[in-house]
């Protein structure tokens, strides 16, 4: 994004409500797949 | 279009207490920096801004022009502001009083690129850094700006990443800033912004409020002196100072 801000872009930030977690590492797939047990988001579409 | 210079000083600086007074080479300080800065043909006058009674005298003693402001200023950006109401301007240019170096070129390009662009409504100078030790240096404040070369942020933390040294620019704030007349009005009423006070910088309170800040590169070497030890380093660079040697006879033969 350092793109559009250095052409002179406004970029709006927000602050997220939700949990993110971002999946960076392999050790980081285990991490949210426990998140994902409890997700109700998850058993709407799987 | 009329352009005056401001140097603010008062004598409680933390690190250095008295140091626009401080000697050097035989003269006060702020009269290096007054007597260097009034060499720039687009001010119209010089004047400096203290809360000193001290300050003051020494200012009127050595022939300059001095405004007494309120003692009660954190940023030395409210105390060029307060004093700039008692002068008739359209442009005025804040001069730090601890850069005993300055080149008053330095100050006719901040005085061409404000005149240059009037939707500007400030412009600050900068120069690049070339030793990693200012880099990682609190004292020095370095500043990222955009393709058209208005600020985005200033820190006195390492910006931008420390990875890239050595193949990145780096941008050294300097303490000469360029204002239109209402804008240093405006900015003085806006309240202080927390970018501002965390990182102890002015100039944040124009960005954090939305407003352009223009950066100007200057080709010229900076110095600024923060401690007494930092005194005798700008007296060395002095001594083989050309224009000081025209001011002051300054040079050793």
């Amino acid at each position: 994004m350092m793109r559009a801000v250095e052409q002179g872009y406004l970029v709006r930030m927000i602050e997220a409500r939700a949990t993110v977690i971002g999946v960076d590492v392999p050790g980081g797939v285990q991490r949210v797949e426990a998140v994902l047990a409890s997700d109700p988001l998850v058993r709407e579409y799987m | 279009m009329k352009t005056v210079g401001i140097i603010p000083a008062r004598m409680a600086a933390s690190r250095f207490p008295g140091k626009p007074l401080a000697v050097l080479a035989g003269r006060p300080m702020v009269e290096h920096v007054y007597r260097r800065v009034e060499r720039c043909p687009h001010l119209a006058e010089v004047h400096l801004a203290t809360c000193d009674q001290e300050i003051y005298d020494a200012v009127r003693a050595f022939g300059g022009r001095a405004i007494m402001t309120a003692n009660t200023h954190v940023r030395c950006t409210d105390r060029v502001a307060e004093a700039a109401r008692s002068v008739e301007a359209d442009i005025v240019v804040n001069i730090q009083g601890d850069e005993p170096l300055i080149h008053p070129n330095a100050i006719t390009q901040l005085c061409e690129a404000i005149l240059a662009d009037p939707d500007v409504p400030c412009v600050n100078l900068c120069n690049i850094i070339t030793d990693e030790a200012d880099f990682r240096n609190p004292n020095q404040i370095k500043a990222v700006c955009d393709q058209a070369w208005n600020a985005l942020y200033m820190s006195r933390q390492p910006i931008p990443t420390m990875k890239q040294w050595g193949r990145t620019r780096v941008l050294r704030q300097l303490g000469m800033v360029a204002f239109r007349k209402d804008f240093l009005e405006t900015f003085g009423q806006l309240s202080p912004t927390p970018l501002e006070q965390a990182e102890s910088i002015d100039m944040l309170r124009a960005i954090e409020h939305g407003y352009r800040l223009r950066m100007v590169v200057s080709p010229y070497e900076s110095f600024g002196v923060d401690t007494p030890e930092d005194l005798r380093v700008a007296e060395g660079r002095l001594a083989s100072d050309e224009l000081a040697a025209e001011l002051f006879g300054l040079v050793k033969k």
